[in-house]
């Protein structure tokens, strides 16, 4: 988890702009302010993630491992750099589509980025299961 | 409006989930607009005033879900 957390920010905000380019000058810059706004909030998350990665007591070792303690609202954070991580990844894979294309070439960097891939969408569906359980 | 967009990368559970946290939507809506986008490739989730709009594909993009405005016509 921690090494999967390490690579965050990896999605890049200007991805989507050529897919569906703005057609008017006010289109253009509503998308260039939520662009900026979307760079900001990595910063920002970026800096918050050092920061709980550091905290004592968020990690505890069990017999099988370890326990990550999160509250439920660093639980919904948490969902949003998972998923820049998995969305991120696949982009710089060329947005594979398992359906469609074969893998990228397996490279050590796109072994890398696959990893990454599948770990952030593992983690994100104990996630959802962990705030979806009923209450004990 | 604010059109959310398909892609084969976002887990159908965890769009269901950010439809739910972003519009405060039950489950069955934000998993009819989630199939949706899914079957058909995009789906129209709101019609809202600029500002609005502006705010709720902010929220997407933070999730990384591929949404963008569009003049409603």
């Amino acid at each position: 988890m921690v090494s999967l957390l390490r690579r965050y920010p990896v999605m890049i905000a200007a991805h989507y702009r050529a897919r569906h380019p703005a057609r008017t000058p006010e289109a253009k810059k509503n998308q260039e302010l939520l662009e900026d706004a979307l760079a900001e909030q990595q910063n920002e998350n970026r800096r918050n993630l050092e920061l709980l990665l550091k905290e004592p007591g968020r990690f505890t070792e069990h017999d099988l491992g370890f326990v990550f303690k999160l509250s439920y609202p660093e639980v919904e954070w948490l969902f949003q750099v998972l998923n820049d991580i998995r969305v991120g990844s696949w982009i710089q894979l060329g947005e594979p589509d398992p359906d469609k294309a074969p893998p990228a070439q397996a490279t050590e960097e796109n072994v890398q980025l696959a990893w990454a891939l599948e770990m952030a969408g593992l983690f994100e569906h104990v996630l959802l299961e962990a705030i979806n359980a009923p209450a004990e | 409006m604010v059109i959310c967009w398909d892609d084969p990368v976002n887990l159908m559970d965890y769009v269901t989930h950010v439809f739910q946290k972003v519009f405060g939507w039950p489950k069955g809506k934000a998993e009819y607009h989630m199939r949706q986008v899914h079957e058909t490739g995009k789906s129209v989730l709101i019609r809202e005033s600029l500002e609005k709009a502006e705010h709720y594909v902010h929220q997407l993009q933070r999730y990384s879900l591929h949404a963008t405005m569009e003049r409603d016509h």
